[in-house]
C-alpha cells in the first residue's frame, strides 16, 4: 500500500472523530438521526478545519445501510464505495476546475435523475467561491428547490465571495480555527500511532505554527518525520521549517535595543549562512515583536507565539525597556519588509536595511510617530471642503479678498462630484455673491465653457455644491467678460456690483 | 546513474527526498520553494527519475531523452506570462487519471508554479488534496505567493540560497577564473543561475569600474550628471545596478559600524571611505529599497534607459 500523507490517513471517518466544531457536528448528527436534513448546506471556514471531511461523513451517513445514531458504519458496501470514490450518487465537484455556466447547466440536468445506488444523491461542491457569477446564478433555481433525493453541500474558504442569494438558500455553518489544545491532542495521537517520539516543545511549536489548521499541523509533522525519522525534537522542527530559535530572536532584539550594529549584521550573517531565508527571519522577528508587545500589555496572561520558556527572562526585560509605540512602529516596518521581500531577489540587503532602521527606531533617532512617512507615505487625501461658511458674512468676506478660499472650496466640491464640470468651471472666476446670486465670469474666448456651464446638467451640480456649502439655494449668473483686459474688467464689474468701498485689489 | 549527485548545496532537500524514497513514505505532493537558480528543477528531475526508476529499470534511458511516458512537465506557454487554468484542468487532470504506463508512479512537475493565477491555482486544489495513489505532484516556486490552500496540501521542501564557496566551486568547475568567480558569487546572492550570468560575460571588472565612477560622479555632481550616469549604465544595466546596490549597502553598513570586514565587496573600501562623510544613511536605505524595486523592471518590457535614468536619479537624490 502506498504511503498516505498523515493528513489523509487521519481524515476523520465518523462524526465522533472530528476534532472541534462540536456545534456543527451535533447539529448535523441530530439532523441525520431525525431525518431532518436540509437540502443545501454551506460550510465556510479557514483551511484545515474539517469542511470537506464533515461533508464526506454526511454523504456516507445518509447513504449508509446500517447508520446508527447519525454515524456512518464505514463497513457496508455503500460506505466502502464512497470511501473509494466508486459510489455513483456521491458526486464531488471541484468548483475551481468546473467553474463555468456550462458545467452548472450540466449539473442541473443530472440532478433530476434519481439516485441509482443509494438513498440520496449528495453533491459536494468544493472551493465553491471559484464559480463564476453566471454559474452561481444558474445554480440558484436548483439550489432553492432541488428534487427530494438531493443534498447539496458547498464548501469554501472564502465565504465573502459567495453571493447573498446562494447563502440565503443554504444552511450555513461556520467552521472555526482549532485551538492549540485540540491540535496538540490529535498530533499526539498521530505520533503515537506512527511510533514517532515527539517532545513536548516540538509538539507545542508545531501546534502553534499551524494557526488553527489541522492539515497544516499534520503535514508539518509528516515533513519533520520524513526528514528526521522517529525521534523529533524542537530543533528538528525549527530546522525543517527553516525557523530560528527564540533565543536567537531574543538576542537579535537585544542587539537592536542596544543599537549594536556590528552585532546585528553578524547575527543576520550567521542566520543566512545557516540557510535561513530572509523572509522567515523577518516574519519570525515580527512574531517576536508581537509577543513582546503582548507581554508588555498583558503580562503573564499573554498567549505567546514564538517565546516558550527559554527566552522568557529576556522578553521580560525587553518589555520594560522598549516603548509600546516603538514596538508598534517596528512591527509595521517588519510587515512592510516582509511584503517587499516576497517579490525581491536582493533580499539580503533589504533585510539588513530593515534591521538598521529598527535599530535607529529603538535608539530613538526617529520619532516613532513620524516613522510611516519615511517608507510608505500614505496618499494624501483630497482636501474636503470645510462645511458651512456663513452666508450672512459671505458678501463682505468675498469682497475682502477671501473669495479665493471659498472659490477653491466650491471647485473642490464640484471636482468631487464630476470632473468634466470642474474643468469647465475652473476656467471661470468668482466675481462675487450678491443677494443670493452668484456671479461667475469667463474670459473672452471661453464662451464655450460658459455655455456648457449654463446647461442644466452642469448647472445643477454646481447648485448642489453651493447648497451644501451655504445651506441655501443660490442662483447662478454666468457673465462673459468681453474685454481682453480681463483683470481690469473683473475689478470693474466687481466694483459695479459691490460698490467702491467693498472692493480691495490684490495682486 | 544517480541524478542526485549533480545537485550542490541543497543537502537538506536531497536528504529529505532520498529518505522518503528509502522509507517508502513519498508524499503525494511537494512544493519546492526557494530563489531561482539554486537547483530546484534539477532536484525535481532527479527525484522524478528516482521514483520512476524503482519499477522501471529503463526509466533513465527514457528519461534522458525526456520522453518517459509517466513524467509530465507543465511550464508556462512561451507566448504567455502565466500558467493557464486549461493546462491544469485539461492537461494535467486527465493525464493523472490514467494509470502509470511503465513505472509505478506518475510524476507531474509544475515549473514556476508561482506563475499560476488564482484560477489555475484553485483548479489544482482538488487534485492536489487527494490525487490517485500513484500520483506525485511537484510544484516549483520562486516566490512565496502560492495560495495558502495549496501550501497546506503539499509538503514544502525548502531550497536555500547557495553559499558563496559552493557557487565559486561550481563556477571554477566550469572553467571560470577564480578571481571572477569570487566576485560573481558575492554579487549573485546565492543564485547560481545569476552568478553564471555575471561571470560568463567576463564583464565584471569593467562593470565594477563603471559603477564606481557613476557613484562618485553622482555624489559630487549637478542633476545633469544623472543622464550621463544612465548612459554609462547601458553597458550592462542589471549588473551595474547590482554593483551599485552592493556599494550603497556597504556605505550604509560602514557608516554605522566602521568596520572593513563587514563589507560585501572588500574592493569597495576605498570608495566607501571616500564618500562616507557626505552621506545620510537613512536616505541611502530608502534609495536601496527603491533600487531593488526599480531593478525588477529590467526583466519586464520597459525601456532600459528609462529605468537607468530613474535609478541614477534616485541615487543622485540620496547622495545630496
Amino acid at each position: 500500500m502506498a504511503y498516505l500523507a498523515l493528513y489523509r490517513a487521519w481524515r476523520p471517518q465518523r462524526f465522533e472523530q472530528v476534532v472541534g466544531q462540536e456545534k456543527t457536528v451535533a447539529a448535523l448528527c441530530n439532523a441525520i438521526k431525525e431525518g431532518r436534513l436540509s437540502h443545501a448546506y454551506l460550510f465556510s471556514g479557514p483551511r484545515g478545519t474539517g469542511k470537506t471531511s464533515i461533508a464526506k461523513i454526511v454523504a456516507r451517513s445518509v447513504n449508509c445501510e446500517q447508520q446508527e445514531a447519525g454515524e456512518p458504519c464505514n463497513q457496508c458496501s455503500s460506505c466502502r464505495d464512497i470511501n473509494n470514490g466508486n459510489f455513483m450518487d456521491v458526486i464531488e465537484i471541484d468548483a475551481a476546475s468546473n467553474r463555468g455556466i456550462d458545467e452548472m447547466r450540466d449539473l442541473r440536468e443530472k440532478v433530476r435523475v434519481l439516485p441509482a445506488q443509494g438513498k440520496k444523491k449528495v453533491y459536494i461542491i468544493d472551493e465553491v467561491h471559484m464559480l463564476t457569477t453566471e454559474a452561481f446564478n444558474a445554480l440558484l433555481k436548483t439550489l432553492e428547490e432541488p428534487p427530494d433525493s438531493v443534498i447539496f453541500i458547498l464548501a469554501t474558504t472564502e465565504p465573502h465571495k459567495i453571493p447573498e442569494t446562494i447563502r440565503s438558500r443554504c444552511q450555513t455553518y461556520h467552521f472555526r480555527r482549532l485551538t492549540g489544545d485540540e491540535i496538540t491532542n490529535r498530533l499526539q495521537q498521530a505520533a503515537v500511532t506512527n511510533s514517532i517520539k515527539l517532545d513536548e516543545e516540538a509538539l507545542l511549536l508545531i501546534a502553534r505554527r499551524a494557526n488553527g489548521g489541522m492539515r497544516d499541523a499534520l503535514s508539518t509533522l509528516d515533513q519533520v518525520y520524513s526528514y528526521k525519522g522517529q525521534d523529533i525534537s524542537k530543533d528538528d522542527v525549527l530546522d525543517v521549517l527553516g525557523l530560528v530559535d527564540e533565543l536567537y530572536l531574543a538576542e537579535l532584539v537585544d542587539a537592536l535595543l542596544a543599537k549594536d550594529i556590528p552585532g546585528i549584521i553578524a547575527s543576520l550573517d550567521l542566520a543566512m549562512s545557516q540557510g535561513k531565508e530572509a523572509q522567515h527571519l523577518v516574519r519570525e522577528t515580527a512574531f517576536y515583536l508581537r509577543d513582546l508587545l503582548l507581554y508588555s500589555v498583558m503580562g503573564e496572561k499573554a498567549q505567546l507565539m514564538v517565546v516558550q520558556k527559554a527566552a522568557l527572562p529576556q522578553l521580560q526585560r525587553q518589555s520594560r525597556e522598549a516603548k509600546r509605540d516603538m514596538i508598534l512602529s517596528a512591527l509595521r516596518i517588519m510587515m512592510e519588509t516582509a511584503e517587499k521581500l516576497r517579490f525581491s531577489e536582493g533580499n539580503r540587503f533589504l533585510l539588513e536595511m530593515a534591521f538598521l532602521e529598527l535599530a535607529e527606531l529603538f535608539s530613538g533617532q526617529i520619532p516613532a510617530a513620524a516613522k510611516p512617512a519615511a517608507s510608505a507615505a500614505p496618499r494624501e487625501k483630497k482636501a474636503v471642503p470645510a462645511a458651512n461658511p456663513q452666508p450672512g458674512k459671505s458678501k463682505a468676506a468675498a469682497a475682502k479678498g477671501e473669495a479665493d478660499p471659498a472659490w477653491n472650496r466650491i471647485l473642490a466640491g464640484v471636482k468631487e462630484k464630476r470632473v468634466p464640470t470642474y474643468a469647465l468651471l475652473a476656467q471661470g472666476s468668482l466675481l462675487g455673491i450678491k443677494e443670493n446670486t452668484m456671479y461667475i465670469g469667463y474670459k473672452k474666448g471661453f464662451n464655450f465653457h460658459k455655455e456648457k456651464m449654463q446647461e442644466k446638467a452642469n448647472r445643477e451640480i454646481l447648485e448642489g455644491v453651493l447648497r451644501d456649502l451655504y445651506q441655501k439655494t443660490i442662483e447662478l449668473e454666468f457673465i462673459l467678460l468681453e474685454d481682453e483686459q480681463y483683470n481690469d474688467i473683473v475689478v470693474k464689474k466687481a466694483i459695479e456690483f459691490f460698490g467702491q468701498d467693498m472692493v480691495q485689489i490684490k495682486d | 546513474m544517480n541524478y542526485f549527485d549533480e545537485i550542490r548545496g541543497q543537502e537538506r532537500a536531497v536528504t529529505l527526498l532520498q529518505n522518503s524514497i528509502k522509507n517508502d513514505n513519498v508524499s503525494h505532493a511537494y512544493v519546492f520553494l526557494g530563489p531561482s537558480g539554486v537547483g530546484k528543477m534539477l532536484t525535481a528531475r532527479a527525484f522524478a527519475c528516482a521514483l520512476l526508476e524503482r519499477d522501471d529499470e529503463q526509466a533513465a534511458i527514457y528519461f534522458k531523452d525526456g520522453i518517459h511516458p509517466d513524467l509530465l512537465i507543465i511550464e508556462k506557454p512561451e507566448n504567455k506570462t502565466t500558467i493557464l487554468k486549461e493546462q491544469i484542468s485539461q492537461g494535467m487532470e486527465p493525464w493523472l487519471a490514467l494509470k502509470p504506463y511503465r513505472a509505478g508512479k506518475r510524476v507531474v512537475i509544475i515549473r514556476d508554479a508561482h506563475l499560476m493565477r488564482a484560477e489555475a491555482g484553485n483548479a489544482l486544489l482538488k487534485t492536489l488534496e487527494e490525487p490517485p495513489l500513484y500520483a506525485v505532484i511537484i510544484l516549483l516556486s520562486d516566490e512565496q505567493n502560492l495560495l495558502e490552500t495549496i501550501m497546506s496540501r503539499c509538503q514544502p521542501v525548502r531550497f536555500f540560497p547557495l553559499t558563496e564557496p559552493v557557487i565559486e566551486e561550481m563556477l571554477t568547475g566550469r572553467g571560470i577564473e577564480p578571481e571572477i568567480a569570487v566576485r560573481a558569487a558575492r554579487l549573485a546572492q546565492g543564485s547560481f543561475g545569476d552568478a553564471l550570468g555575471f561571470a560568463s560575460g567576463g564583464e565584471i571588472p569593467h562593470a565594477y569600474e563603471i559603477a564606481g565612477e557613476i557613484l562618485l560622479a553622482l555624489a559630487g555632481g549637478e542633476m545633469i550628471s544623472v543622464f550621463d550616469a544612465a548612459e554609462k549604465m547601458e553597458v550592462n544595466p542589471e549588473l551595474i545596478t547590482g554593483m551599485l546596490e552592493t556599494m550603497l549597502r556597504d556605505l550604509v553598513i560602514y557608516k554605522h559600524s566602521g568596520r572593513a570586514d563587514s563589507l560585501v565587496l572588500p574592493d569597495n573600501l576605498q570608495l566607501v571611505q571616500a564618500l562616507q562623510d557626505q552621506v545620510d544613511p537613512a536616505k541611502l536605505r530608502r534609495a536601496l529599497q527603491q533600487l531593488d524595486e526599480l531593478r525588477r523592471n529590467y526583466r519586464r518590457h520597459v525601456n532600459a534607459l528609462i529605468i537607468s535614468t530613474n535609478i541614477s536619479y534616485t541615487l543622485w537624490e540620496a547622495l545630496q
